[in-house]
């Protein structure tokens, strides 16, 4: 590995972080759902997980690294290829069927963006946001962390695993504040979870946009009945 | 029959404003016999698959036009049966294009897929929808011959749908099952379900106020059909229209709760009372 590299990874390793104040507390996806209609359990979490990195995980992890890879591509040049980015997040909100987890997405992913230009002082990351905002266009979570991972000069395939393992962190946390689980237990999952996370990243790596499939059917089912739940600790 | 076979149907408003359809393109097994005037105002054609079921060399195409302020109904005459695939090889298709009119309404209400055991199947669909254009887009998916014991026996059926209103995407799904390799059971897919379905509800062109207001007004009605088998939600697209998706332990009991659900959206999407398509059995 290069110095280039490690220094990347060491910065990548920041904005992984699932302590990163972009409101990743506030969500559940779903999940909130699951447990409430007992159907998800400390028994069986590990196990939906790693299903969840299979399908919706994979399907980020696509414009994640894909997102990476056209920075990769395109340094130095006009800002024309932002364009297609947008389009890119246009396409996966229209995949993202369930609102809330949709919006709960769009406003982690605003958040980042911001967080990331003013850390980074990258001057891109501003404009995407300016025309964002312009347009009312909503930014998603998994291409902006590609995005800014290619403008660290990640390698895409690292940077879809980064992204996974700062989603899956998130989702452990709030199954903390739902459901007997000890940060123990929930650290082993995490360590078990390692080679789906890792499967999930290198799917979304190889697999073209168009090509990338998930079936997500009882997730996206939970995050629609969301709303109507009486009592809530989670916005989505 | 086996082979690539195309269905046409253009759905066109007359001199007098009622709509009329034309069988523009017509090859086995597709059939289409007529259109039929319905209670609530749409023209009902029936699709007919004259070999019973989908063979696994089958690639059939249906194509669906509904012109400016046409209201078309588009029905099966029984459920969709997905027979064995021969080999790995062989995968039936079915590709479904859609185009709705400024001001046309489609309701596409087929009965229930269901998909024997060792069958391939493959369907793409896309729907465009112009200004002011309404649909009604609902697929249930069985788990399979369940009296016969054929329960996620399938070797996989891949579905990729997309909905376009005023040239922007709507709702897009890619998937496929392989109940071998992906259990469905996971609660990262069906759960403890095994019948699931999704309706489609857009009018192109209708703010986003209007469809958090028809999630809101929708969200109790699921709830009601909601319970230890079933399980009903809303949910508003990014734009242009909900979606009501719904999963169940049985199937009688998720086609019951269905037509109510049904119901009630399209009383609030245009006003006019469901009318359940009568079938020619």
């Amino acid at each position: 590995m290069s110095q280039d590299s490690r220094y990347a990874l060491l910065q990548l390793q920041q904005f992984a972080d699932s302590a990163l104040p972009i409101g990743g507390a506030a969500h559940s996806f779903g999940m909130e759902t699951l447990v409430e209609e007992g159907l998800l359990g400390p028994e069986n979490l590990e196990r939906f997980l790693a299903d969840y990195l299979e399908e919706t995980g994979a399907l980020e992890a696509c414009y994640c690294a894909a997102s990476c890879q056209l920075i990769e591509n395109k340094l130095g040049q006009s800002n024309d290829y932002l364009e297609r980015w947008f389009e890119w997040n246009r396409e996966l909100s229209a995949r993202t069927l369930a609102r809330e987890s949709r919006e709960a997405s769009a406003a982690m992913g605003r958040r980042f963006l911001l967080l990331a230009a003013n850390v980074t002082g990258i001057p891109v990351l501003e404009t995407a946001l300016d025309l964002a905002e312009t347009r009312a266009l909503a930014v998603r979570l998994a291409p902006s962390f590609g995005l800014v991972g290619g403008f660290l000069q990640a390698d895409p395939g690292l940077a879809a695993a980064a992204y996974l393992q700062q989603s899956v962190t998130t989702l452990l946390s709030c199954c903390q504040r739902l459901m007997a689980l000890g940060q123990t237990r929930a650290q082993q999952i995490l360590w078990n979870l390692k080679p789906a996370l890792w499967r999930a990243a290198e799917r979304g790596l190889s697999t073209r946009l168009a090509q990338i499939e998930s079936f997500s059917l009882l997730p996206d089912l939970a995050s629609a009945r969301h709303p109507g739940l009486h009592t809530r600790l989670f916005i989505s | 029959m086996t082979g690539k076979a195309t269905l046409h149907l253009a759905f066109a408003c007359d001199a007098r404003g009622e709509t009329i359809v034309r069988v523009r393109e017509q090859q086995p097994p597709w059939r289409a016999v007529r259109g039929f005037r319905n209670s609530s105002g749409e023209t009902l054609v029936h699709l007919h698959n004259v070999s019973g079921g989908v063979l696994d060399r089958d690639s059939l195409c249906l194509r669906v036009e509904v012109g400016a302020g046409a209201h078309a109904q588009v029905t099966t005459t029984g459920a969709t049966r997905i027979y064995r695939s021969r080999s790995a090889s062989q995968t039936a298709t079915q590709q479904i294009e859609v185009h709705v009119g400024a001001g046309g309404y489609l309701e596409y209400l087929p009965d229930q897929l269901i998909p024997f055991a060792g069958s391939r199947f493959r369907q793409t669909t896309r729907v465009e929808l112009d200004p002011n254009a309404s649909l009604i887009w609902w697929e249930h998916i069985a788990p399979g011959r369940e009296a016969s014991g054929e329960t996620f026996c399938y070797a996989s059926l891949a579905f990729g749908f997309e909905i376009v209103a005023c040239g922007e995407p709507v709702g897009i799904e890619r998937w496929t099952l392989d109940p071998r390799t992906r259990p469905v059971d996971s609660l990262a897919r069906l759960g403890p379900f095994r019948h699931f379905g999704s309706a489609y509800i857009c009018q192109a062109g209708a703010p986003a106020a209007y469809w958090r207001k028809f999630e809101a007004e929708m969200q109790p009605i699921c709830e009601q059909h909601s319970g230890s088998e079933i399980s009903w939600g809303v949910t508003s697209l990014r734009a242009h229209g909900i979606l009501l998706r719904g999963a169940a332990t049985r199937g009688r009991l998720f086609e019951k709760s269905w037509l109510e659900i049904w119901k009630a959206a399209k009383w609030y999407l245009c006003g006019r009372v469901a009318c359940v398509p009568r079938k020619v059995h």
